[in-house]
């Protein structure tokens, strides 16, 4: 069971880029970015994302031991159906392990240094300062919140306007 | 007093119209700022690149899973669906890459921004999004957003490994 949580684990990085190491970023860059971070409502959008995560991880953990363990050649039918109770005994308490390192304060401080270094690779203090007056004007803290909104909309609509010419072309795939 | 009312009713009418929905002009503008019409058209070519593989790999795990195919049956049809993969491969491209499609995304687009911003939203985000920085931010935040993720994924995954291995 471990082997496969870890197994897992790694899975979560679908692409392990090369997280190149960061010089420090100027102490002037790393108050702007924080003072950015701020207006972004950061930790509060960190945590509920967090949060989000943990309720799904139950189920992506099922699936994918569920897939891998269909996958085995090895296992015969009766210990494809052990390693499945197994897997739903030991569940729980992989769920909240992962919970607690999702919702580790620590993890959040951690990834804010993250957010520093990147932001400052790319933006100067003056342009983060500028950045974080938009995001403070009500037009910029609106779109801020409607974004998630907006973007599922426009999602569905894309999903909408595709569908059909998708299920054509499936068509055409079946008939010849 | 009348004059109060009448002050109130101007008031209430200027709040009223200071919300005014924005145009579909402005709205439009706004997407050409923003380069929408760019952003769609390479989405749906990523659709188009990305749906040929995944109907390739439904299509020979339903031809694997077949308990009633032999050998023999399950070769035949994993061939026939590398024989049908170009022509289906052909007909995404030429659907989802057709400009129409795109205008079809843009003309819905258009009254889901109505609906949530007003004439005001509309023209102070055109005009951030005019200004050196605001177009640096359109370049900028995707590749940024890119990387966070990637460096949020391998924070959670290290510190899961660390706890996973201290528990062994």
């Amino acid at each position: 069971m471990k082997k496969i949580v870890v197994a897992l684990i790694a899975s979560f990085a679908l692409v392990q880029g090369a997280v190149a190491a960061d010089q420090a970023p100027a102490p002037a860059n790393a108050a702007a970015v924080r003072e950015l971070l701020d207006a972004m409502n950061y930790r509060t959008m960190w945590k509920a994302s967090m949060d989000q995560m943990s309720k799904t991880m139950p189920d992506l953990m099922r699936q994918q031991v569920e897939a891998s363990v269909k996958a085995d050649t090895s296992m015969n039918d009766a210990q494809r159906r052990e390693a499945l109770l197994k897997m739903e005994a030991e569940l729980p308490k992989m769920t909240e392990v992962l919970s607690g390192v999702l919702s580790d304060p620590g993890l959040m401080v951690e990834m804010e240094g993250e957010m520093i270094a990147l932001y400052s690779r790319y933006f100067t203090a003056d342009e983060l300062k500028q950045i974080a007056a938009y995001y403070r004007t009500p037009v910029g803290m609106k779109s801020m919140q409607l974004m998630p909104q907006v973007m599922a909309e426009s999602m569905a609509i894309g999903q909408r306007v595709t569908m059909p010419r998708i299920q054509k072309a499936m068509e055409q795939f079946r008939k010849k | 007093m009348k004059k109060i009312a009448f002050a109130a009713a101007v008031f209430a009418f200027a709040a009223v119209a200071h919300a005014a929905p924005a145009t579909e002009a402005s709205i439009r503008e706004l997407m050409e700022t923003t380069g929408a019409r760019a952003n769609m058209a390479s989405s749906l070519q990523n659709l188009a690149k990305a749906l040929p593989q995944i109907l390739r790999m439904r299509a020979e795990t339903m031809v694997r899973n077949n308990p009633k195919l032999n050998d023999d049956q399950r070769k035949a049809e994993l061939a026939n669906v590398e024989r049908r993969m170009p022509i289906v491969t052909a007909a995404l491209q030429k659907d989802l890459n057709d400009p129409k499609l795109v205008d079809e995304l843009y003309n819905q687009v258009v009254p889901l921004y109505a609906r949530h911003f007003t004439q005001e939203d509309v023209k102070a985000l055109t005009a951030f999004y005019r200004s050196p920085t605001g177009k640096k931010s359109l370049e900028v935040m995707p590749v940024l957003m890119g990387e966070s993720a990637q460096a949020a994924q391998k924070l959670v995954q290290d510190r899961a490994k660390r706890i996973v291995e201290q528990t062994k």
